[in-house]
């Protein structure tokens, strides 16, 4: 056994057992379960996780929790007589597991001294930690600085996130929940260290960290910091001279050697549960537990079998299967890709698909389960059907040849070891904050109530959308609400303000409208613009040059960009002109040339839907007043639509608004045809549609 | 064999660059024959090209270079000793003259002569020194079925020199790409300068590619293969007008990437009917502009694939486009890392009575015929061309000397370019020196890092 050097001391490990959300429940409903000990494959989680820390020869384990699970793990902990020295850290005041971080390092009994193993709530891990804490201290050893290495698995399962790395392995972009695009900043600056950039899209974070204390000093100091990848967040965000300052080493494990993925809903429950019988989880598989426990046979299939099983001649047990001990099997049951507890009793032409079933349960006679997790203790009586999605929560007695839709949740209103009734109210309140992703749980409507025959009330509940979004909006969302709200308000009277001025200003510039340039001056400011845009055409300047110099002049003059679109369109349709001796196509060609080129200081300016309404308009008045742009006046709209200056949104309302007014004007007609095609065009895009990406391209061309 | 695979793409050398960057030695000659290791660099292109096999090729050169590049190409390098050896075994390779016009983008010239080209296409510079075969990317950009297949080079170079002043100026011609690894397709490529601080990488690629790379320290080689539809690309975007500038940057950027109105075309299309009389699709006027614009990405998404392929380290390349890379692409020869500079004709030619008295094993020489060289003279890691007069106790040391030039006693030359017919003065000290055609040197003089331009007083002096 390799020991580290004395002065390290021992191998500490900070251990989440507490979740912190309500992503799990139900099952978890009750104080006395928590989510730490779901059974995967019948062996609750927090004995692997306790186990691998073992194997990197951790001694000492912080278990943090808040305060009504601790008997429970405490009591549970006591059974499993590990070699380690386990402390609880508990506080019921806990909201985040920030405040646990930062309780953790106010105690000085506890705080670790070296770096230490931290480990999320939910990481499930097989491979050895050694390793990676090795190479660690070793990177420790040469330069303070890497305080924290992170370990991503290749893919993503429940929690994925992006990272850029450099060659050295400091991450130097990390995004979670990416919705669009990744984005890396400072990038000239970063490649001086390194000549090359990694970038991985859709990883697993694990959950696994190796830190240094100095880390948890960093959540003294910032109270905002919710949990450790904030801290990663925040130093990214800190700038060149924070990354410089705490090196964070993105790991990432091996995609066939190493198993690790969190936790965190219910799909990645079921996942984990069915990876691990699929034996990705190797060295450790169900018959190969680390751990002394459950005996189970390992056939074919992969079938995972206890010795005490009872099985009947006639049942049928499929692939991927687990059976716990002193579960009995009876006649006819056919059982498939299902992972069923200890001392499960399953009845006569019972059919059970794709579900895990914990211990004690009972399923009577011609029961079927699909695609459904049954907790413990639970009863479903004969001719039961639970369709695929339910989650059936523990001591529920389903009444006989009750037929349960899909996606249900059935929890007690009274369990047995709750001490205070719950309200059935209080429940669904409770409940309402679930924020379940996974599709195979998706939400219902509606919320009904069986009443069973047996003496506990059951309530089967299902959720309501989008409740939690609500219930979870804190006091400073509103106060954000609220500004948003008067800052469009603002908006709007600058807007009416403006209006009067004949110039409406963009209403996505945030500038108040004390900065307006009084009347008087106000064609003082047009003329410069003008005069400025004038020059450029004629000194055929480039566009970019041209946005330089209005965007200059706009800060100089302080007016917005919708004001200088304003000057400058009727500037570009005067050189847009019809010759007399020219065909139709000579003159689109010039204009194609023409528009394209400038095209780009357009875009620039033409930013807001007003905007472009007000350009669609003024097109219009143009060509009313000169008869000969007439046949070209659709044509225009469709070039600037190409060129990106116009979004086609603006093109469909405009159209639309101006067919209310006057449905029979000529003009308007000359465009039905193109809006029909955006029409049908906007429902064949897809979602992937990269709008920034085209518009840039679109200045390209 | 080799030759039969090679038809499928048509090599096109674009030979009728100014040069400017390597002012003053290109005054009087074409940079596409600036002599490297005393043959010019138009040979190694051209034997590199008839060794991978290719039975055709097409120089492009502008008018005011015509006359040199077809004397070249037409009269001396088929006497060239190598091609001769190659051509008893092998088909000879036709090459074609082609001019465009003077002044105009790289891809202006495409353009003009898309005409003239039927296949798959690969485009390098002449200026472009490389000793490898082209075959394995020919056969990459087929089995990937690429659209572009640009070469790039890891630059070691730089990062051995990291602390000196030039750094700043070489590191402006280095490319950063964002690329997948194994298949090396590439999202982005810019040269360094022109990278913003800020990187976004948009979805769609991420979707298909969850992992990239971006790389620093690459330098585009200016060899590119590309799919003959680009042509067709080219007639409809008449915006583009350089390859690398706006080209291959259109390209890349075009991958996964399909608008929202051409994925709708196919749709319109049906629409309208083909007007057989006037051989044309009877759609509106605007419908006509998007028909251009929407034809290349109607189908299928992932019709552009632009892919790079990364030279090995071992094999030397060097882009001649400025003195110092000129300086280096000389001194590879002298290494003998361009093994089709071969020392055949030097040790022929060049065992002459006078250089062998002064010629110790280490110092490597790359000499002309009938070098004259004085009593006492060293030479040293030099490239010195045809009918050079040296004099008494000369001293040159990593030179590169063109033909006909004539040098007196007692001089001492250090890194130094001198051109053809330069006449260098007794006694002159020159170091890290460059010098036009025709230039004379007075005697005495002591230089160092400067330019002798072409003007009647040479000791107008230039600096760099």
């Amino acid at each position: 056994m390799a020991s580290y050097s004395p002065s390290d001391g021992d191998l500490k490990a900070v251990l989440f057992a507490d979740f912190f959300s309500d992503k799990l429940r139900p099952p978890c409903t009750d104080g006395t379960f928590c989510e730490a000990l779901l059974p995967i494959v019948n062996v609750s989680l927090l004995q692997y996780q306790l186990e691998a820390l073992l194997q990197a020869e951790v001694k000492d384990c912080v278990i943090i929790c808040r305060e009504h699970i601790k008997e429970t793990l405490a009591k549970f902990v006591k059974t499993l007589n590990f070699d380690m020295n386990l402390h609880f850290l508990t506080n019921s005041q806990w909201l985040v597991a920030g405040d646990a971080i930062r309780e953790l390092d106010s105690r000085g009994d506890w705080r670790p001294q070296s770096d230490f193993i931290l480990i999320f709530p939910g990481a499930f891990f097989t491979f050895n930690l050694l390793d990676v804490v090795k190479e660690h201290r070793a990177r420790r050893e040469r330069s303070k600085s890497w305080v924290l290495t992170s370990c991503f698995g290749l893919r993503s399962i429940s929690s994925s996130c992006d990272i850029a790395r450099l060659e050295n392995g400091q991450i130097i972009q990390y995004s979670y929940d990416r919705k669009d695009k990744i984005v890396i900043p400072g990038i000239t600056t970063l490649t001086e260290y390194s000549s090359r950039v990694e970038i991985f899209s859709s990883l697993e974070d694990c959950g696994i960290d190796i830190c240094a204390p100095e880390v948890l000093v960093e959540f003294r100091e910032n109270f905002d910091y919710d949990n450790i990848r904030d801290f990663i967040r925040g130093k990214i965000d800190g700038g060149e001279g924070e990354l410089l300052g705490n090196q964070i080493y993105g790991h990432i494990l091996s995609g066939s050697a190493d198993f690790a993925c969190r936790i965190t809903n219910m799909e990645s429950y079921f996942y984990v549960c069915f990876a691990f019988i699929h034996r990705w989880s190797y060295p450790w598989t169900v018959e190969r537990f680390p751990f002394k426990t459950t005996k189970y046979e390992y056939r074919r299939g992969p079938k995972y079998i206890a010795s005490s099983c009872s099985l009947a001649w006639s049942s049928y047990i499929g692939r991927c299967t687990v059976l716990g001990e002193n579960t009995r099997i009876d006649e006819n049951a056919v059982i498939v890709h299902s992972v069923i507890g200890d001392n499960v009793t399953i009845g006569p032409n019972c059919h059970i698909k794709d579900s895990i079933i914990w211990s004690h349960s009972i399923l009577k006679s011609n029961v079927r389960v699909v695609g459904s997790l049954i907790a413990d203790n639970v009863v479903l009586n004969d001719d039961c059907e639970i369709s695929e999605g339910c989650i059936v929560d523990s001591f529920v007695v389903v009444k006989a040849k009750s037929h349960i839709p899909h996606h249900s949740r059935i929890i007690l209103r009274e369990h047995p070891y709750r001490k205070e009734t719950m309200d059935e109210r209080v429940l669904l309140e409770r409940m309402g904050s679930f924020n379940m992703e996974s599709n195979l749980f998706d939400r219902n409507e509606k919320e009904t109530t069986i009443q069973d025959e047996s003496k506990h009330h059951c309530i089967q509940w299902q959720e309501e959308t989008h409740k939690a979004e609500e219930d979870d909006e804190s006091s400073i969302d509103e106060l954000e609400e609220i500004e948003r709200n008067e800052s469009e308000d603002i908006a709007i009277e600058e807007d009416r303000e403006a209006a009067e001025l004949g110039m409406t200003p963009d209403s996505l510039a945030f500038k108040s409208s004390s900065s307006f340039s009084p009347p008087t001056e106000r064609n003082l400011v047009r003329q410069e613009i003008k005069d400025t845009f004038q020059r450029a055409l004629e000194e055929q300047h480039s566009p970019e040059t041209a946005v330089l110099e209005l965007n200059a002049l706009k800060l100089a003059l302080d007016v917005t960009s919708s004001h200088i679109l304003r000057v400058i369109f009727p500037l570009l349709l005067n050189k847009l002109d019809v010759q007399e001796g020219l065909t139709q196509q000579q003159v689109t060609q010039q204009w194609i040339l023409f528009v394209r080129h400038w095209s780009g200081v357009l875009i620039k300016f033409c930013m807001h839907s007003s905007d472009g309404m007000w350009l669609l308009k003024y097109w219009k008045e143009y060509c009313e007043r000169l008869p000969n742009y007439r046949k070209y006046f659709s044509f225009l709209v469709q070039l600037l639509y190409d060129c990106d200056v116009l979004s086609e949104d603006w093109i469909i309302d405009w159209v639309s608004e101006e067919d209310k007014l006057n449905g029979q004007a000529v003009l308007i007609q000359q465009l039905k045809p193109f809006v029909d095609w955006l029409l049908e065009a906007e429902e064949t895009s897809s979602e992937n549609e990269d709008s920034i990406s085209s518009r840039m391209e679109d200045m390209n061309q | 064999m080799a030759a039969a695979h090679c038809l499928d793409f048509y090599p096109i050398l674009f030979a009728g660059g100014t040069g400017s960057r390597l002012h003053p030695i290109t005054d009087d000659l074409i940079k596409a024959l600036l002599p490297v290791g005393n043959k010019p660099a138009l040979f190694y292109s051209l034997y590199m090209l008839e060794r991978s096999g290719f039975t055709q090729a097409m120089v492009v050169t502008v008018p005011s270079q015509l006359a040199a590049i077809s004397n070249y190409v037409y009269e001396q390098y088929p006497s060239d000793k190598l091609v001769q050896n190659r051509r008893t075994s092998a088909p000879s390779m036709t090459i074609h003259i082609q001019t465009v016009t003077e002044g105009i983008g790289t891809a202006d010239a495409l353009r003009e002569m898309a005409n003239s080209i039927f296949s798959d296409f690969v485009v390098l510079s002449a200026d472009f020194i490389v000793e490898w075969d082209l075959i394995g990317l020919l056969e990459q950009h087929r089995t990937r079925d690429a659209s572009l297949t640009v070469v790039l080079y890891e630059d070691i170079s730089s990062k051995q020199t990291k602390d000196a002043p030039k750094d700043n100026y070489s590191s402006a011609l280095e490319d950063v790409a964002l690329m997948s690894p194994v298949h090396h397709r590439i999202f982005m490529l810019e040269s360094s300068a022109d990278v913003e601080n800020q990187i976004s990488i948009s979805s769609h690629i991420l979707k298909y590619n969850p992992r990239l790379f971006l790389k620093r320290n690459l330098r585009d080689c200016h060899l590119y293969v590309f799919s003959h539809w680009v042509l067709e690309l080219l007639r409809r975007n008449v915006a583009i007008s350089s390859i690398k500038a706006e080209l291959v940057p259109f390209l890349v950027r075009r991958q996964y990437h399909l608008s929202k109105r051409c994925r709708s075309w196919q749709k319109l299309v049906g629409k309208y009917k083909w007007n057989h009389e006037k051989d044309s699709l009877d759609i509106p006027l605007v419908a006509e502009y998007r028909w251009e614009k929407a034809i290349h990405w109607t189908s299928f998404p992932d019709i552009v694939r632009c892919y790079a392929m990364i030279l090995p380290r071992k094999v030397f390349a060097r882009r001649m486009h400025t003195l110092e890379w000129y300086r280096q692409v000389n001194d590879a020869c002298l290494k003998g890392w361009i093994a089709s500079c071969s020392m055949g004709e030097e040790s022929k030619g060049g065992e002459d009575k006078a250089s062998s008295n002064k010629r110790k094993n280490n110092q490597r020489l790359i000499v002309g015929q009938e070098l004259s060289c004085g009593e006492q003279s060293e030479l040293k890691d030099c490239v010195i061309g045809d009918h050079c007069h040296m004099g008494q106790r000369v001293k040159l040391n990593g030179c590169i000397v063109m033909d006909h030039v004539i040098i007196g006693d007692d001089c001492h030359l250090q890194n130094c370019i001198i051109s053809s017919n330069c006449h260098i003065l007794e006694g002159c000290k020159l170091k890290h020196c460059t010098t036009a055609a025709s230039v004379t040197i007075p005697a005495d003089t002591r230089a160092k890092d400067e330019s002798f331009g072409k003007l009647q007083d040479s000791d107008f002096l230039f600096h760099p």
